[in-house]
């Protein structure tokens, strides 16, 4: 990928960086952030977050200190704490655009949602139908690695991290009664059947 | 060539389609844009009379992407003297954007930047400060809500219904401008002569009507207080 992300305009605004105390303004500034969040991690494919906002996973292979930081400005010298940072990404958990990797530990990180869960499974379900592979057996690593020859995977589910497909896959497709996961001997998931 | 050359070769193929690809499709877009807009000029009293018609049309508009307003306002705009209805839907504009900057800017909007964004639209529309000034004379007649205030020559847009600007508030934006959108409590100290309490006063007022924003991070032993209105610049 050759352009890096543009950040809107309120990205170079000092007082961005500092959590407001006015409500009103407070709540247009989280609102703010968290398009500037979204759009952050669409661009560059990012599935999920450090709590400190550091892109945890992400499907294309550009080195995280390639990336412009989200929460700081080193042009204007500024960046956020922790602690609106942490605000920040609750504003996003509770708006439904992000959920923590494990509820009883948060430190592990986030999601972030840019596209939900229904439409990621959407896609999914889409490339196992168009491609005569309902009903067979699938491994994890056969939906999301590259190496399709044949160029069948869409893009946006090459190299999509495998822990995130299994909560696509249990959270939505296996309540819609549309997807059962086989575990096998070592408890580990060991395939997935979509129907 | 081997299997890997290959592929690349495909891909890049593919990549070059699909841009392809894209570039016709925003062409007729654009295209199909500019017909209507010529359509809309030539049928508009057709449009204005029939109203089944005019919400067929409002439903093309909207499916790509023309807002009906801004086509309004520019079919109003293209004859010599500008008509009342252009008046009329470059008011509601002007409300839109007021509405839709105010938890950011706390009511209070350079003309500057309410121009620049009028004319950010889809359709390319030319206005000035003469046309703005003439909808808020408009608008004012509803119901005195609109004022423009002339701050050390530049202009502001005040929308809210809140009391008038006080003359510390005044003078906050003034030092403002100076300094390049932000003052400080010493900055005040030393060109006005305030003491903390007054600064503190105005100040604080000022944050909770949203005309300033803090800055904890641009100065050690100071906070720094900035204008909304920098964001746009």
């Amino acid at each position: 990928m050759s352009k890096s992300f543009e950040f809107p305009k309120i990205h170079s605004f000092p007082p961005f960086y500092t959590k407001q105390p006015n409500q009103t303004i407070l709540n247009q500034q989280l609102e703010s952030w968290m398009n500037i969040v979204l759009t952050y991690c669409e661009f560059y494919k990012i599935t999920s977050l450090s709590i400190d906002g550091i892109p945890k996973f992400k499907s294309t292979t550009e080195e995280n200190n390639a990336l412009p930081p989200i929460f700081s400005n080193d042009e204007i010298k500024r960046n956020c704490n922790s602690e609106f940072k942490h605000l920040i990404l609750q504003h996003l958990i509770h708006q439904h655009k992000a959920e923590f990797i494990n509820q009883k530990k948060p430190e592990l990180g986030i999601y972030i949602y840019w596209r939900s869960l229904v439409g990621w499974s959407d896609l999914l379900y889409q490339y196992v139908d168009k491609t005569g592979q309902r009903g067979a057996i699938l491994t994890i690593y056969e939906l999301t690695q590259p190496d399709d020859s044949e160029g069948y995977i869409p893009q946006e589910l090459k190299n999509l991290d495998t822990e995130f497909l299994i909560k696509i896959i249990k959270e939505v497709l296996v309540k819609q009664g549309k997807a059962q996961l086989l575990i096998n001997e070592d408890n580990e998931i060991g395939g997935v059947k979509i129907v | 060539m081997n299997h890997d050359e290959n592929r690349d070769a495909y891909i890049q193929l593919g990549k070059l389609l699909n841009q392809k690809h894209s570039d016709q499709l925003s062409t007729q877009l654009q295209v199909f844009q500019n017909a209507l807009i010529n359509f809309a000029i030539e049928h508009g009293d057709e449009i204005k009379s029939n109203s089944e018609f005019k919400l067929k049309f409002t439903k093309i508009c909207q499916s790509i992407n023309i807002d009906p307003l801004d086509l309004l306002i520019y079919t109003n705009s293209t004859q010599k003297k500008r008509s009342q209805n252009f008046y009329i839907g470059l008011s509601v504009k002007i409300i839109e954007i007021c509405q839709s900057t105010r938890d950011l800017n706390g009511g209070l909007i350079s003309l500057k930047e309410l121009i620049s964004i009028i004319n950010e639209s889809e359709i390319k529309i030319d206005v000035d400060k003469k046309d703005i000034e003439k909808c808020l004379g408009q608008l004012n007649k509803l119901g005195k809500g609109f004022e423009i205030l002339n701050i050390n020559d530049k202009l502001l847009l005040k929308f809210t219904s809140l009391d008038n600007l006080s003359n510390d508030q005044i003078k906050i934006y003034e030092l403002c401008n100076f300094m390049g959108g932000v003052v400080t409590y010493k900055l005040l100290r030393d060109n006005y002569e305030w003491d903390n309490i007054r600064c503190k006063t105005v100040i604080d007022e000022m944050i909770m009507n949203g005309f300033l924003w803090i800055d904890q991070q641009g100065d050690a032993n100071e906070w720094q207080y900035w204008e909304p209105s920098w964001i746009s610049h």
